[in-house]
């Protein structure tokens, strides 16, 4: 599954440039939102991976959008872009969670390897949680058999789907095989 | 600064007057070096954040034009200052690049003062500022090029002001949006008409009335069968932002009708999308100023829109003209396809045309007002030119864009009697081809829909929304692609958050496809069958083609993205980049030019430069001009023969003459110093040999004849302070000034030095600069030579390496001592190159 982001900035200009360094730079998918109140609506039925935004924006800024994704226990992840001098908010944005913030003007090679550090975590966050998830389960073999089901999956990735080889590597029969993937 | 606090804490032990004025100039002096390099800090700022490997805001671009504009004109007064009022004309040339800079980013600055009311015939484009883009633009076409361009006069910004300060309406419209939260772009609508309607509301002061219609009247008596439109023309439209078409004309104004038509163009500027902006970025008062102009209405057959240039396809250099029957609204706003015909501008041929049919056409009512009608077929499917007026368009199109050195987009109309007349020109965007067109293979991909016109090349994807009025720009989704009858002035408020475009109506030609070219969305026009497309449904619009396919496909929106380095072509970076033509530049670099003069300042850069020149030259001059220097000047102690007499700045001056003397091994100014320990290190040597016999003046003898009234500044003499030194060197007949400045902050440090003059015939002077030039350029040193004239300099180092640099100057400046005499011919001066380089301890060409 391809990563994917969401930038958000009133000024078309810095979001048309963040959208074409990321398009370009990185293999994740940006989409950009100019009206920052479009964001509750936006976010209902959709998960990123991670948000940029811009501190200062009339309607909902920097910090309320921030603000948003920590109330609503939201998985994605927050990169606060400030202008330089507004060391204030982005320390109250530290402290609210942020996962990163950057002082305009930057360099492209800035933002970009605070989006990688940022998917890099959003990766670690997901397999934490799944492997959570087993460890929580109850009785013990509720947690093996979720266990078995996603180690399946990912050796048939790791096989290209080959049920035949995926068999002979894990030393599953291909019915044990068949019968997770269905 | 010791040396001022002394003049201000202990007056008394300031005995002479014109010592006083040396420091307080020397003050404004510190003041200009400081300013310069702040400027220059900005200045190299700017060029770095134009290569590309910066992301930045129009913010970034407005702090650091204002930060340069600050430096700029404190440098211009303290110039003022330091020599007087023959450098106010650094002021004029000032607010002619600063005019340029304010038309590329309008914004942060105050309205000028002008006329209330400017003639055509009385506007250039410099006057862009005061009047408006569109309005300048005539005014050049017309006093410019003689282009025919319909009579008429602006009402300017200064007017504008006049009208909004006596009204108190800034205040009052400051109060209305303070409040306002955007929650809603009903709230923004709702705000926007309360404005405007104050706006209308408000008296036009009677001066500014008065002089209104009394230009109207001239207008009037000058064509009296002729009809007139107001029009808008903004500071710095159609340059920034396509905002343009989203403010109000209106045409056939009768003189009842003209100052309420005046008011009804000024509120339409508060724009919802205005408010927005002025919210979420505090807009000046010069961003809000609008500026009118009353304009003869051509009583149009026929009008368009040419593009000198193929915007959609820049391998294209066809002149393209947009033609309809009756008033250009039509085709602006999409209503109509025109007739599109193609003109080679080498041979003046008509090429491609395509013929459509044109069902309406508006016109001029007799009673004011327009008056729309309906077209039979066969009128509508007539060429709307005929083509005589399409190859006199094309030529008309080539000369404007010659004289603007750029593709335009000219909007002309053509009267019942055949007149042409140029109505409007501004920049146009050109959209470069992928550098290498590649086959995309689409068989397998299920075609919903087909036709129209390219409007913006391109592919995206998307789900389909459709809207139908400027109600719902407010509910359209991201990254759509977005369906619209036709085109409406809102639009741009979606651009930048839709994948692609599809109009019903309308050509490449309409505002909408200047915006969607703008914003690079993938668009078409002029689509009729849409019918299949439903809200929702997933899709691929190839604009490039003018297709749209079912379903997604990455590959093919992939394919037709623009092969250009990153940013090339977004606006922010083209905003910077033109401001910087007039900012970072540097035309005058030698001092000794006759063309090293105010008048010849075309950048900001230029003006610190010539200042610097000119401020260290005052410095000087106020030396050399000192009476009883003996007073305050004191003479360095040293067996050199080198008569070098000392000021110190910042240091009190000896009562006794006996004392006014300074130990060599005690200079009490870093750079000094350092420079110094370089002389010594190398000693006094004996002459260079000469290779022949021409010319020679030992600089022993020079020094030693000269006696202690020769004037100042034919001697070797220094103004010093702790961490800067100017010293002007006489040695021989060779004539070199070191500026230096020494401090823990290396963004302070630098040394300059200017070498010019010698003894010995020209070819070898110049074979001296280059020897110098090759040498200094090892040590770090930025050469600019021109004849036998070196300006060399070095900055930015930190403290330890700029005092090492006047150590090697001063070293070299011994060594090549009237070397020119020895310089006979090219292998003479490298052998001594690679010697000096050898003595220096400096790597020599070939050995690395």
């Amino acid at each position: 599954m391809t990563q994917e982001i969401l930038a958000i900035d009133d000024e078309l200009h810095m979001l048309r440039l963040l959208e074409r360094i990321i398009t370009d730079k990185t293999p994740y998918r940006v989409e950009t939102l100019n009206n920052s109140l479009e964001l509750p609506a936006f976010l209902k039925d959709r998960e990123f991976d991670l948000i940029i935004t811009d501190l200062k924006m009339p309607g909902m800024d920097g910090l309320d959008i921030l603000k948003f994704i920590k109330e609503n226990k939201r998985f994605e992840e927050v990169i606060i872009i400030t202008a330089f001098g507004s060391l204030d908010s982005a320390t109250e944005a530290l402290s609210s969670g942020v996962f990163d913030y950057i002082t305009k003007p930057f360099r492209k090679e800035e933002i970009i390897n605070t989006i990688n550090r940022a998917m890099l975590w959003q990766e670690c966050k997901k397999e934490t949680c799944k492997l959570n998830s087993f460890f929580e389960s109850e009785p013990l073999s509720e947690a093996i058999d979720k266990f078995r089901a996603e180690y399946i999956r990912r050796m048939l990735d790791k096989y290209d789907n080959s049920i035949e080889k995926t068999s002979q590597h894990s030393g599953l029969s291909i019915d044990e095989i068949r019968g997770i993937t269905g | 600064m010791k040396w001022f606090k002394n003049l201000v804490g202990k007056p008394e032990q300031i005995s002479d007057r014109s010592l006083e004025i040396i420091q307080i100039k020397f003050n404004n002096f510190l003041e200009i070096l400081h300013n310069n390099n702040a400027v220059l800090k900005n200045v190299s700022d700017m060029e770095e954040k134009l290569q590309g490997e910066y992301l930045f805001d129009l913010n970034y671009i407005r702090s650091l034009v204002s930060e340069i504009r600050r430096g700029v004109i404190a440098i211009i007064n303290n110039m003022t200052a330091l020599g007087g009022d023959r450098y106010k004309k650094l002021k004029e040339c000032y607010a002619k690049i600063d005019a340029e800079i304010a038309r590329i980013l309008p914004g942060g600055r105050p309205i000028e003062e002008d006329e209330y009311i400017r003639f055509f015939d009385n506007i250039r484009r410099e006057n862009a500022y005061s009047v408006g883009s569109k309005n300048a633009q005539l005014g050049e076409m017309k006093s410019r090029l003689n282009l025919p361009v319909p009579d008429g006069f602006a009402i300017s910004a200064w007017a504008y002001k006049h009208f909004i300060d006596k009204n108190d309406l800034q205040h009052k419209i400051s109060e209305l949006i303070r409040p306002l939260n955007i929650k809603s772009y009903e709230d923004l609508q709702n705000v926007s008409h309360q404005i405007q309607q104050i706006v209308t509301n408000a008296p036009i002061p009677d001066d500014l009335a008065d002089e209104i219609t009394r230009s109207y009247k001239k207008l009037r008596e000058k064509n009296p069968k002729a009809r007139f439109a107001l029009r808008s023309s903004a500071i710095g439209e159609d340059t920034e932002y396509s905002f343009a078409g989203q403010y109000r004309s209106v045409l056939n104004v009768r003189a009842v009708e003209l100052l309420e038509s005046y008011r009804a163009v000024l509120a339409s500027k508060f724009t919802p999308q205005a408010i927005y902006y002025f919210l979420s970025h505090s807009m000046s008062e010069d961003e809000l100023a609008m500026c009118v102009g009353c304009i003869i209405m051509v009583n149009t057959r026929s009008s368009g829109v040419i593009y000198t240039r193929n915007p959609v396809n820049a391998g294209d250099d066809n002149v393209v003209i947009n033609s309809i029957f009756g008033l250009g609204k039509y085709l602006v706003d999409g209503t109509i396809s025109p007739d599109v015909f193609r003109v080679s501008r080498g041979q003046k041929a008509i090429g491609d045309s395509l013929i459509s049919l044109k069902t309406r056409k508006l016109e001029m009512h007799p009673d004011g007002g327009t008056s729309d009608t309906e077209l039979s077929e066969e009128e509508g499917r007539k060429p709307s030119l005929s083509d005589e007026e399409t190859i006199r368009l094309a030529e008309f199109a080539v000369k404007i864009e010659e004289h603007y050195g750029s593709p335009q987009d000219i909007e002309w109309a053509i009267d019942h009697d055949g007149e042409i007349y140029i109505l409007q020109t501004r920049p146009l965007r050109v959209i470069a081809p992928p550098k290498n067109e590649i086959e995309i293979d689409v068989s397998g991909f299920e075609k919903l829909t087909e036709g129209g016109y390219t409007i913006c090349p391109g592919a995206g994807g998307g789900p389909v929304y459709r809207i139908s009025s400027v109600n719902d720009l407010q509910d359209v989704p991201s990254s759509v692609i977005l369906i619209t009858p036709h085109s409406f002035p809102g639009i741009v408020t979606v651009m930048g958050k839709i994948k692609g475009l599809i109009a019903e109506t309308g050509g490449m030609a309409s505002h909408m496809a200047t915006i969607a070219r703008e914003y690079g969305i993938p668009a078409i026009g002029n689509l009729k069958e849409t019918g299949m497309l439903n809200n929702g449904d997933m899709v691929t619009l190839d604009s490039t083609t003018a297709v749209v396919y079912k379903g997604l496909h990455d590959e093919l929106i992939d394919k037709r993205k623009p092969d250009l380095d990153l940013f090339e072509d977004i606006d922010i970076f083209n905003i910077l980049k033109q401001i910087s033509s007039h900012i970072a530049p540097l035309h005058l670099v030698n001092p000794k030019d006759s063309g090293f003069i105010a008048e010849n300042c075309r950048t900001f850069h230029d003006i610190t430069r010539f200042c610097h020149q000119r401020a260290m030259e005052e410095m000087f001059y106020g030396a050399s001009e000192l009476k009883n220097k003996d007073r305050f000047s004191s003479r360095l102690q040293t067996d050199i023969p080198l008569a070098v007499n000392i000021i110190y700045i910042d240091k009190e001056i000896p009562e006794k003459e006996k004392n006014r003397k300074v130990d060599e091994n005690r200079i009490e100014s870093v750079p000094m110093s350092s420079f110094w320990r370089g002389i010594k290190k190398e000693g006094w040597p004996a002459p260079a040999r000469p290779a022949d016999m021409k010319g020679i003046f030992g600089v022993f003898a020079t020094t030693m004849t000269r006696t202690e009234d020769d004037r100042f500044s034919e001697k070797s003499f220094a103004i010093l302070s702790d961490e800067y030194m100017i010293l002007s060197l006489r040695m021989g007949y060779h004539f070199s000034t070191i500026e230096a400045m020494v401090t823990e902050q290396e963004n302070k440090n630098y040394i300059r030095m200017e070498f010019k003059d010698g003894g010995a015939t020209i070819e070898r002077r110049i074979r001296r600069i280059r020897l110098l030039t090759d040498i200094l350029a090892k040590a770090g040193f930025e050469n600019y030579s021109k004849g036998d004239f070196l300006d060399s300099r070095l900055s930015y180092q930190d403290a330890e390496s700029t005092k090492e640099a006047l150590f090697l100057l001063g070293r070299l400046t011994v060594l090549t001592k009237q070397l020119d005499m020895a310089l006979s011919n090219d292998a003479i001066a490298k052998w001594y190159t690679n010697d000096f380089l050898k003595k220096l301890d400096m790597p020599v060409d070939g050995d690395l």
